[in-house]
């Protein structure tokens, strides 16, 4: 695991390779993990960075599908990449096994930062969206400061299938849309009733999830005057800056930024995420 | 040793392996992935006179092999363009064509004014033919009469290689390829992205915020091919051949029916590396097959 801090957004320069898949784990029906071996991208990844991967050799899918890094082991020289089947291209990634190559892209993006103001980090997930939020924990695990991570999905499965996030210096809120673990209703119905209580302490957001999800998160934000970064997910064509397909309004709405190559990270205070 | 080399007009490509407009950035987005000087040359991303925010998201869409778009000529402007990207491409030995795109002549001939007196380029292409802007584009692209009347002007205020780029979506190509050839262009870029459109079955909207975009990628090749024999056999001049371009074998395709050059768009975006992989591909293709020079190639279909 690297040790150095990320007071400052981070950009790294990116590399066409390959890595191999070490190990798959099946999380639940739908969702997977996939360990794959590249030292280089695990040693210089930080929090909130992607990889673009190609997904088939056919004509079909036809463009990359980007992936947040979900966890790095520096010394072992692999990373980590959590997702949801969702479409054609996560339906072929989930049958990759170990041993296999595949084509990648990385590390992509920008990363969070971290103020060194900051005395806790109130980390807001929804689903999936935990992926790049487990990296940053996986950072913050060795700093000084406190641990906040609310966590929202439709369902209790997840939580129960995924206790890698739990961790003794983690303080964990778990929502579910039905009620059948943790707070019911919504991530950010949650948030907004807990934000008060951290009213004194000089804290951080850092966000991931569905764009209503964010919308919210952004407003509580605002009206409280914290400090907070989103990660955003976007369609993108290329990833690394040159198709233009990965837009983002502005704050003004006067101009765009690329998720790819401005983001995925934003400073809240200047966008306007879509509902 | 073999001689990829290609000449459109008066500038000598050292091989035919171009990069479509708007698929490459400025090139420098390429920079870290490959040697930009193995390539034939670079078409730039469309520049304007003002600069462009482009269109709302979502801009992209992915259809069965190919892409939908709708970026909207996004770019910084042409006074932009000359401090923030053209000292990088003046850096570069390959060649960099310009590509310019308008909503009036004048501002064609701005646009290309202010690079020439910055230090000028290689040469310029003409977007004529762009699907997504609701002015210029692909409305003077469809018309003979206003594609002749553009290069016309732009012919008068550079001696550099001028390249017209023109659309598919146009029940005669060659009555356009004619008149950018008759008013003193170079040669034909064929072509631009056709207008498609694809719908979400569930939310049951367009998958593009400006409902129709241009399609591009591997399914559109063989509309592609069919255009440059098109255009090959109406004008004299050289005919650089784009649209969906993945290999080697696609770039001898294009080569076989008539085209000269040819330029990788979409590809560019899967594989970062793919142009010069192309360069190299064909080099060694001309070797193991004997071919010494590319005429004997180009052109060279047998029907």
């Amino acid at each position: 695991m690297t040790s150095d801090i990320i007071t400052t957004q981070v950009k790294t320069t990116a590399q066409l390779t390959t890595g191999k898949i070490i190990q798959k784990r099946m999380v639940l029906a739908d969702v997977f993990k996939l360990s794959i071996e590249h030292s280089r991208i695990s040693r210089i990844s930080k929090p909130g960075q992607f990889v673009n991967i190609k997904l088939s050799d056919q004509l079909t899918p036809l463009l990359r599908r980007p992936f947040s890094i979900t966890a790095v082991n520096a010394e072992a020289g692999w990373f980590e990449i959590l997702f949801k089947v969702i479409g054609e291209g996560t339906r072929r990634l989930a049958l990759l096994e170990p041993g296999e190559m595949i084509n990648l892209i990385g590390p992509l993006g920008n990363s969070f930062w971290l103020s060194s103001q900051t005395k806790r980090a109130l980390l807001v997930a929804g689903g999936l969206g935990v992926a790049p939020l487990a990296f940053l924990l996986q950072h913050l695990y060795q700093l000084k400061i406190k641990k906040t991570l609310f966590w929202g999905n439709q369902t209790k499965e997840l939580f129960l299938a995924y206790p890698e996030i739990k961790h003794s210096c983690l303080e964990l809120f778990y929502t579910t849309d039905d009620g059948s673990m943790g707070y019911h209703g919504l991530v950010t119905d949650l948030f907004a009733e807990v934000i008060p209580k951290f009213e004194h302490e000089a804290v951080q957001i850092f966000a991931c999830g569905p764009n209503p999800m964010l919308q919210k998160i952004q407003q509580v934000a605002t009206q409280n005057g914290i400090d907070c970064q989103l990660s955003l997910e976007t369609l993108m064509g290329c990833g690394f800056g040159a198709c233009m397909g990965c837009n983002v309004q502005s704050a003004s709405g006067e101009s765009y930024f690329y998720t790819c190559s401005d983001g995925p990270v934003f400073n809240a205070k200047d966008i306007k995420v879509d509902g | 040793m073999v001689d990829l080399s290609v000449k459109l007009g008066n500038l000598v490509l050292s091989n035919p392996i171009l990069t479509a407009s708007g698929t490459f950035g400025s090139g420098e987005e390429f920079a870290g992935f490959i040697d930009l000087n193995k390539l034939g040359g670079i078409v730039t991303k469309a520049v304007t006179r003002e600069p462009r925010i482009g269109n709302p998201y979502p801009r992209i869409a992915e259809t069965l092999a190919g892409m939908l778009n709708s970026i909207g000529l996004a770019n910084p402007g042409v006074e932009k363009f000359i401090t923030q990207k053209l000292p990088f491409l003046h850096s570069l030995k390959t060649k960099v064509i310009v590509n310019v795109a308008a909503k009036t002549i004048d501002d064609f001939a701005h646009v290309i004014r202010r690079i020439e007196s910055s230090g000028g380029v290689d040469g310029y292409e003409l977007n004529v033919s762009c699907p997504n802007v609701k002015e210029g584009g692909i409305a003077f692209g469809t018309d003979p009469r206003i594609t002749g009347k553009i290069t016309a002007a732009v012919r008068k205020i550079t001696a550099k290689c001028l390249i017209v780029k023109l659309t598919p979506n146009v029940t005669s190509i060659s009555t356009i390829a004619r008149a950018a050839e008759s008013e003193g262009a170079d040669a034909l870029s064929v072509m631009n992205t056709l207008v498609g459109m694809a719908v979400d079955i569930h939310s049951r909207r367009p998958k593009l915020s400006t409902i129709t975009g241009g399609l591009s990628g591997p399914a559109v090749k063989p509309v592609a091919i069919a255009r440059v024999y098109e255009v090959v056999n109406a004008v004299q001049i050289p005919v650089i051949g784009i649209g969906g371009i993945m290999g080697l074998e696609d770039v001898l395709e294009f080569l076989i029916t008539g085209a000269s050059a040819i330029q990788v768009g979409t590809a560019n975006f899967i594989n970062p590396a793919i142009s010069e992989e192309l360069a190299a591909n064909l080099e060694n293709y001309c070797l193991s097959h004997h071919i010494k020079t590319l005429q004997d190639i180009i052109g060279n279909l047998q029907t």
